[in-house]
């Protein structure tokens, strides 16, 4: 059979489906007008559902005959930043936007489904259609795994339309893909004191910056060369005047890594460089390392299956490889659990002026991205049910 | 003259009548014990050859009065200069006069170092400016270390270091504060060039800039040899040989220093701590008062300073 006009049919239906979720954007776990249209869209369809995580939902298309299960998911949140994008669907709810593409993941999703369920007598196993709120806090994954929404799964695929690539190209690579983020806060203590007797305090300034310093060494020296790490102290503060010699200093910063093993090394590392620093200057120093997420790392197999569906819909040429970025996302808590990947989906103008970063206020997508995207979903859960 | 803003904790039936303010130093003192001197010494005018110039001083606290008064050019026509210091952390009727260094030079630094912002995560697409401003901080401690002289005392403590708002975004600048202290002029010349070359040099090499600030608030207070001699003698004259004591310099600053960096001067301490009369608060203290024989110390030790430099003078 010839997916074709199935899949035509569903391009108008995506595009305002996105238009329309683009114009209601709702943050974090208040994605409660997006899980009511994701719910009735459903419902038209035939599909039954399950909630999960609060806002979020889980819904299964069941094949004719037994097989696997491959779930595909979509975010659904929005950003608190003010749109300036110039667009007839322009958000209406002040001060927040979907400012990163999951109206586009959420709608290409949708449309899959539709496309899906009408060919449903031709598939052997079953797929898990997962709308997941909360992806910018990074919550979101964890929480739908955590209620149980992989038990029954065997494999999945997480799309992220991407501004950096242009319109057309996709990418789905084996290995990691986005880094891990953890919050590093160091608080250096000392003795305060006067600034003319330093002798009578312990200074918190000289043992922060000894430790900002010397903890570059733990990338040059301590991690394998060929394994990239980021240890970045964005915020630094302490003291309140020229002459008092203050008693705390604080620092702040992010470790990204590739993977695991790496994180647990660098952690352990920073922890030991903070404490012997802080002894030799006489003080203390208490770290403490906020787990974010962990790194996105595509499995092998499931990353061959990604490009045989990716083939169907591009040419050889637009099936591109790409470095693995430094940016994060909670799709990685899936691919802790089960094998899978996430693609990347081209949505850049090739009018460079018209293309904004991620989160940036002017943001926007080109709409053919949608398209492909749709289609991607498609044929991943088809190709996973029948090689996997 | 001037007074602090310090709301006064004594119960004395002179305590201060203006809200929150407070002579918490003896500048009171100082004040009055010149004015008494000059009622001596202008009694005594017919008996000594010069002139006795009385300087009544604002802005000390703040550190600006001494060098307005000597742009002003208020010791262009001044041989020698003699100052007091009401000093409650000396017992009453005990004076120091030391020649040399007595107070500490104080300066104020201020340094913004220019990077360039960008994400925590993609840190070469920035220039780093906390991690210059540590390479910054760790240099700045060679300096007393490694290039002044061992036996000249001297200090640098950066005491303020603020720079970011989030611990994933690479910021533009960081902002450092700190003082320096030292006794030597020369040291207090040189400070300010080597804490600019050791800060934009090592900051270059971080690929950021500096932007270095310098204020020289106070001068080393370094009493002259002749003059410390005769303020001694004066002491001697005044509250017998057994009141000279020694006591060590301070880190501390006094703006009388730019009046001493002008012509030869001595900076006395009078001491006016006395526990049995409730006179034993520190300096700046909101309980902070003096034993009031001190006053007739230090207007007789002005007095007879003034008169023994002029005399000697006139024996020349």
């Amino acid at each position: 059979m010839d997916f074709k006009d199935i899949l035509a049919e569903q391009e108008e239906y995506v595009r305002d489906l996105r238009r329309e979720f683009h114009m209601y954007p709702e943050t974090s776990w208040n994605e409660k007008r997006t899980a009511k249209r994701i719910k009735e869209e459903l419902e038209k369809i035939g599909i039954s559902y399950q909630k999960y995580a609060d806002t979020g939902i889980a819904a299964v298309i069941e094949g004719s005959k037994p097989g696997q299960t491959v779930a595909l998911r979509a975010d659904m949140d929005a950003l608190e930043v003010e749109e300036k994008a110039d667009l007839e669907f322009k958000s209406k709810n002040e001060g927040i936007m979907h400012a990163c593409g999951h109206d586009g993941h959420t709608a290409m999703l949708l449309g899959a489904a539709r496309a899906l369920y009408q060919i449903k007598d031709e598939l052997a196993g079953r797929v898990k259609l997962i709308f997941q709120p909360a992806e910018e806090m990074v919550q979101g994954a964890a929480k739908m795994v955590e209620e149980g929404v992989l038990d029954d799964v065997d494999g999945i695929m997480g799309i992220h339309l991407w501004i950096d690539l242009p319109t057309g190209k996709i990418n789905v690579e084996a290995g990691p893909r986005m880094a891990s983020g953890d919050y590093v806060i160091v608080e250096f203590t000392g003795k305060g004191g006067h600034g003319s007797m330093p002798h009578q305090a312990v200074d918190p300034i000289v043992m922060a910056s000894s430790f900002v310093l010397d903890s570059q060494a733990i990338l040059s020296r301590e991690i394998d060369a060929l394994d990239p790490v980021v240890l970045t102290f964005g915020k630094m503060k302490s003291g309140s005047r020229f002459n008092v010699i203050p008693d705390k200093a604080e620092i702040v910063g992010t470790l990204r890594c590739f993977n695991e093993k790496t994180r647990v090394q660098a952690s352990k590392a920073i922890k030991r460089y903070a404490e012997k620093t802080a002894r030799a200057y006489r003080g203390e120093a208490e770290v403490t390392i906020q787990k974010g997420t962990p790194p996105t790392i595509n499995d092998p197999r499931a990353a061959e299956i990604g490009q045989s569906a990716a083939k169907k819909i591009a040419a050889a040429e637009d099936l591109i490889v790409m470095d693995k970025v430094t940016g994060s996302e909670d799709m990685a808590y899936y691919l802790r659990e089960v094998p899978g990947v996430i693609a990347f989906v081209g949505a850049g103008f090739e009018d460079e002026e018209q293309n904004y970063p991620h989160h940036n206020s002017k943001f926007k997508i080109n709409e053919d991205s949608l398209k492909i995207g749709t289609k991607l979903y498609f044929n991943f859960a088809l190709e996973f049910l029948e090689q996997y | 003259m001037d007074a602090l803003e310090l709301e006064e904790k004594n119960e004395v039936d002179y305590k201060s009548e203006n809200d929150g303010l407070m002579h918490g130093c003896g500048h009171d003192g100082h004040t009055a014990s010149l004015l008494t001197a000059a009622k001596i010494l202008n009694d005594l005018k017919a008996e000594f050859a010069g002139t006795v110039k009385l300087i009544f001083q604002p802005g000390e606290e703040i550190a600006v009065g001494a060098k307005t008064m000597v742009k002003e050019g208020v010791v262009k026509d001044v041989d020698a200069i003699f100052g007091i210091h009401i000093w409650n952390d000396l017992e009453s009727g005990k004076i120091s006069v030391e020649a040399g260094p007595r107070m500490a030079a104080v300066n104020q630094f201020i340094i913004n170092i220019q990077g360039e912002g960008g994400h925590g995560s993609m840190p070469h697409q920035g220039v780093d400016p906390i991690m210059a401003g540590a390479a910054v901080v760790m240099n700045l401690q060679t300096i007393v270390s490694r290039e002044f002289d061992p036996m000249e005392p001297a200090v640098l403590s950066v005491d303020i270091f603020n720079s970011g708002s989030k611990g994933n975004v690479l910021p533009d600048s960081s902002y450092l504060e700190g003082t320096t202290r030292c006794f030597s002029r020369e040291i207090n010349h040189d400070f300010e060039g080597i804490i600019a070359r050791v800060a934009q040099e090592t900051a270059a090499s971080y690929r950021a800039e500096v932007e270095l600030e310098y204020n020289k608030m106070t001068l080393p207070l370094i009493n002259d040899q002749e003059i410390s001699a005769t303020a001694k003698k004066a002491a001697a004259e005044v509250s017998g040989q057994g009141s000279i004591v020694k006591l060590d310099k301070t880190t501390g600053g006094e703006d009388f220093s730019f009046f001493a960096a002008e012509v030869p001067a001595a900076f006395a301490f009078v001491g006016s701590r006395n526990e049995a009369k409730g006179a034993d608060a520190p300096h700046h203290h909101p309980e902070f008062n003096i034993d009031e024989e001190a006053l007739k110390t230090a207007s007789g030790l002005y007095a007879q300073f003034a008169l023994d430099f002029l005399n000697e003078g006139e024996v020349e």
